[in-house]
This record gives structure tokens, C-alpha cells and sequence, in this order.
């Protein structure tokens, strides 16, 4: 029943930064299982939308609803308990823990040991170097954070953000100053979740060329407005462009 | 050859970050040893058991601290509590309260004090070391104001029981009930969710947000940490002493904080193993003990006490910076 919903339906969302309008009267609706693209520049709007989807920032006005039910986040945890994930720019990783204790960050596995509840170490470490060397990567998930690279931090936030079984993930560039190779590896990692979980999912760029192959639809936003909503196959490069830097009509 | 060779070599490894690790107790043995060519006596039995025995409270407000230092914040209100937890008990008990429960009342204090400090901290946004020395100020305040400055003495014997009653030899019962909490707060640290998340919150804040931690909570938590560990010290305190008074643990608060930092506790939160604490904690106990016994004069023995420990804070800055 709660199927016929669709998965995030944003009404009327408006933001403003002082007297800077972040997010002008902002509407759309995600079906069940769509991926759907946004491009704009970088004050285009495209953080603050995600950020209030998130829980980070509430809107100054309008609503949306979650999978049929209106959404009231406070801050990300809620949106976290809700089914919301976000992956974001600069990945949000405790830098001092290891690759396995980010992995369970929020959600970590216990055992019962009589009365007391213990963290189960070895099933969290055994468990990541599993889900992580599933992808491809060979990992030693005892390392601490802080010791990778940007594009082997990425892929322990992409990976847990679909790990924790999403309805609805957020990736906010999540290419930013990576290397193409890195950047196939993540949406490889992105097209398997959509197709073996079926996740709904909103991605921004700034370059539309980035996630044409990926999206089902694409949104344009120019400050704090959607200023051309297309399907994927009907959009054109040049035409994008020119919307999101405001030189069409 | 080789393979054998690499196995050598990893076991080396592994030796090697072993003492790496526990280089805090490295520095407790050897400086150990080099007093007890100094100070006469201490390597008999009787001065180990009164070294393990006094630095009892060094160690829980070390422990204390630790706790507060995990989540990147401070308590200085600690030697506050350890005095003002059991005073007011005592007074209670005085006035007709059973002994056991003054004796519950003292944790109940620490954890009234922690859940304080972490909403002020938390909720409010007061820098923790602002909050902690004004808690300070006015627990120590209150307890000059019903004491008129005078201490207690004249304890109840089932206060006292674990201070004067000795298991083996002239080890007392306290002891053994100090190795018991320290183990629990161990595995609490290391094995429990909310422990281990002590550290993560330390380390990233709004990453633990993000990841739906209830950040507050766990801060929260860490105070109420400390204020218990206050409250025992000056509970462990009073027992082994049979007094109790307002000025009561003031003297402990710099070694409670040197001892986590000589350890490797990150002052940015985050970082810290409870095990080194406790090397820390006896390491300034030591400290403390050798200065005053070794004959330096009245009126040096802080200035000397100071240097000492900020030596052994630089030596294990500069081994941090060298295994980075």
C-alpha cells in the first residue's frame, strides 16, 4: 500500500541565507527506484535542497514527504532513522577510527556476553573487509582513516551509505577532486545498489556529461530554482548548460 | 628463508608497537627503578603497597578526566566533586541518614554533578572548561559555607571498613575493589557501544551526527563518567584517610589532568587508552612521592613536581610525533 507513494515528494521548499534566496519555491517528486540528476553551479542550490532533505538545514517554508509521510527532521539522525543517507562533498569520516569502526559508525554490531551487551569486533572488521572486497577493493579495514587516500575515503562513505539500506541516498558530488577511475568505481558501486536494492537516489554535479549514464531524470537549478526538469533521454548537453549558467532565454 | 625472515621481522614489528603502545608504563618502570637508586627503600614491599594505596585517587580522578577528555572536553569541577560528594554525605549522615545509603548518595552526587556539566556543555554551548572551574568554584564554595572550613573526622567504621580492613597482608580491601571498577571501566571503554562511541564523538563530531549518534547523549555520558570517578576518589579518598575536608583533593587536580596527557590522551578528544592511564596516574604518584621524600626543600616541591611532569609530557609529545 505504502508502495503507490512516491518515495519524496517536495513541495514549495524555500531557504533563504540573510537576503540571499538559497532555495526559491522548490517542487518535484521522486518515483519509487528513480535516480534522478541535479545540475547547477556552485550557489545554484543544489547542497542546501539535499541539506534540508537531510535534517542538516529546515526550510524556511513548503514541506515533503518521505515515502507518503511528511518529514520533520531536526537533524540528520532523524533522517537517518527515517531511511535517508547522504553521502556528502567532503566525506564526513571520523579520521582517528578505522575503516571498520566508520563502516558500523551508528549502527554497530553487539553480541550478548551473559548480562551484558559487547560490541562484536570481529564480526564488524570481517564483515566490512567482506562488503568492501565485494566491490573490488582490497582494503585492510584495520587501517585507520585518516591514512587514505580521497578516493579510498569516498568509497568507505558510498559503501556504507548503501550498506545501511537507504529508501531515499543523497550523494552530494561525491566526485569532488577524484580521479576518473575512482569515479567509475563509485558509480559502478551506485548502479549496483539501484539495481539490486532498487534505491531511490539524487545525485548533483556540476556537468551533466558526469551522471548522463546514470540518471533517470535531470533537474536544472540556477539560485535556488529548477529551471528546467527533463527526462534523460530527452535532455541535451548544450541546452543544460546553457540553463543552469543562465545564458537561455 | 625469507619467509622465515619477514615472520622475524613482523614479530619485531609487533614487539615494537607493543611497547609503543604501552610506552607510558616503560616510562613508570625505568623511572622505578632510577628513583629506587635515589630514594632509599623503594623497592620494599611496604613503600610498593603505600605507592599502590595512595595513588588510588590519582588514578580514579585520572580516570575521571580521561573520560571527559575522550569526547574533546574538560572537567576541572572533579577535585570539587571528590570533596564535596563526600562531605555532604558525611553531614547527611550525621543528621541521621544510614551509612549505606550516605555511601550511595556520594555516586549519586558525581552523577547529578556529571548530568549537569554535559547539559550546560551540550545544550547550552558553554566551553566545558568554563563550566567545569565555575562547578568548581561553587561546589568548594558550598562546602566552606556548611563546614565554616573545618574538616570531618570521627567517620563511621562501615565508611572507613574498605580503608582499614587489609585482605592480604597490608593491602586493603579497597584495592582490590579499585582493580574491579578499573576493569570494568576498561571493558566499558573499549567493548561497550556508548564507550566506544565515546571515542568516535571525540574524533568527529558531526560525522557521528550524521551517522544518527546521538552526540549530546554520549557527552552527556562522558561527564557523568567523570563525575563518578570524582566521587569514588574522594569516597576511596576519606576511607583510607578518616577525614574528610573542603580543601580535601585540590592539591590532585594538575596530576589528575598531567597523568591522562603523560598517557597520550589527545586533549582534542578522540584518542586515549584507559591501561596507560593508569601507568600515568602512578608515574605522577611517583613523582609526587619521590620530590617529597628525597629531600627537596618545602618551598620547591611544586616548582619541582611541575618540571618533572611537563618533561615526561614532552617525552611522550615528541615519541607520538616520531611514530607518526
Amino acid at each position: 500500500m505504502s508502495n503507490e507513494n512516491p518515495m519524496l515528494e517536495v513541495k514549495n521548499l524555500s531557504k533563504s541565507f540573510g537576503t540571499i534566496k538559497a532555495l526559491d519555491n522548490v517542487s518535484f517528486t521522486l518515483p519509487r527506484g528513480k535516480v534522478f540528476g541535479i545540475v547547477g553551479d556552485n550557489n545554484a542550490g543544489r547542497t542546501t535542497l539535499l541539506s534540508i532533505l537531510n535534517g542538516a538545514l529546515q526550510p524556511d517554508s513548503g514541506e515533503f514527504y518521505l515515502d507518503g509521510q511528511k518529514a520533520d527532521f531536526k537533524n540528520p539522525s532523524d533522517a537517518y532513522d527515517s531511511g535517508v543517507a547522504m553521502v556528502h562533498q567532503f566525506v564526513k569520516l571520523v579520521d582517528i577510527a578505522s575503516i571498520w569502526e566508520n563502516f558500523y559508525l551508528g549502527r554497530e554490531l553487539t553480541r550478548k556476553s551473559g548480562p551484558i551487551t559487547l560490541l562484536d569486533l570481529k564480526k564488524m572488521r570481517e564483515t566490512t573487509q567482506k562488503t568492501i572486497s565485494g566491490y573490488g577493493h582490497k582494503f585492510d579495514v584495520d587501517r585507520e582513516v585518516r591514512q587514505l587516500s580521497g578516493g579510498q575515503r569516498q568509497i568507505v562513505a558510498v559503501t556504507r551509505a548503501i550498506d545501511t539500506n537507504p529508501k531515499l541516498l543523497l550523494l552530494d558530488e561525491p566526485y569532488h577532486g577524484l580521479s576518473q577511475r575512482v569515479i567509475n568505481d563509485i558509480f559502478a558501486i551506485l548502479k549496483d545498489a539501484r539495481e539490486s536494492r532498487g534505491t531511490s537516489i539524487i545525485i548533483t554535479t556540476q556537468w551533466f556529461e558526469q551522471i548522463k549514464d546514470f540518471v533517470d531524470e535531470v533537474m536544472v537549478m540556477r539560485r535556488g530554482r529548477i529551471v528546467g526538469h527533463f527526462d534523460v533521454e530527452a535532455a541535451d548537453s548544450g541546452h543544460i548548460f546553457k540553463l543552469a549558467m543562465g545564458l537561455a532565454g | 628463508m625469507e619467509l622465515a625472515n619477514s615472520k622475524s621481522n613482523s614479530r619485531g614489528k609487533s614487539i615494537r608497537n607493543f611497547l609503543g603502545e604501552y610506552y607510558t608504563w616503560i616510562m613508570f618502570i625505568v623511572l622505578y627503578i632510577v628513583a629506587g637508586i635515589i630514594v632509599p627503600n623503594l623497592f620494599t614491599s611496604t613503600t610498593m603497597v603505600t605507592i599502590l594505596v595512595q595513588g588510588t585517587t590519582v588514578c580514579l580522578l585520572a580516570f575521571g578526566m580521561t573520560f571527559a577528555m575522550l569526547v574533546g572536553e574538560i572537567d576541572m569541577s572533579i577535585v570539587a566533586v571528590a570533596a564535596f560528594s563526600p562531605m555532604i554525605s558525611i553531614m547527611l549522615w550525621e543528621a541521621g541518614l544510614p551509612v549505606p545509603l550516605a555511601m550511595i548518595l556520594v555516586l549519586l552526587f558525581g552523577v547529578v554533578v556529571g548530568i549537569f556539566n554535559g547539559l550546560m556543555v551540550t545544550k547550552m554551548k558553554i566551553p566545558s572548561l568554563i563550566q567545569t572551574v565555575a562547578v568548581w568554584w561553587m561546589l568548594s564554595g558550598f562546602v566552606l559555607i556548611v563546614t565554616k572550613g573545618a574538616a570531618k573526622t570521627g567517620l563511621p567504621d562501615a565508611w572507613m571498613f574498605m580503608g582499614r580492613f587489609n585482605v592480604i597482608g597490608r593491602i586493603p580491601l579497597l584495592i582490590p575493589f579499585f582493580v574491579l571498577v578499573l576493569i570494568l571501566a576498561i571493558i566499558f571503554a573499549r567493548r561497550t557501544v556508548t564507550g566506544r562511541r565515546m571515542y568516535l564523538v571525540g574524533g568527529n563530531a558531526d560525522a557521528c551526527a550524521a551517522m544518527g549518534i546521538p552526540v549530546d547523549r554520549i557527552k552527556i555520558i562522558a561527564f557523568v563518567m567523570s563525575g563518578v570517578f570524582a566521587a569514588l576518589a574522594g569516597y576511596v579518598l576519606s576511607a583510607r584517610m578518616g577525614f574528610v575536608s573542603a580543601r580535601f583533593a585540590v592539591e590532585w587536580l594538575m596530576p589528575a589532568i598531567a597523568a591522562p596527557v603523560i598517557a597520550g590522551v589527545s586533549m582534542n578528544g578522540g584518542k586515549g587508552n584507559l591501561i596507560n592511564v593508569i601507568a600515568g596516574a602512578y608515574l605522577v604518584q611517583l613523582i609526587v612521592m619521590i620530590v617529597r621524600t628525597g629531600g627537596v626543600g618545602g618551598y620547591y616541591t611544586d616548582f619541582v613536581q611541575g618540571v618533572i611532569v611537563f618533561i615526561a609530557i614532552l617525552i611522550n609529545t615528541f615519541r607520538e610525533r616520531l611514530s607518526q
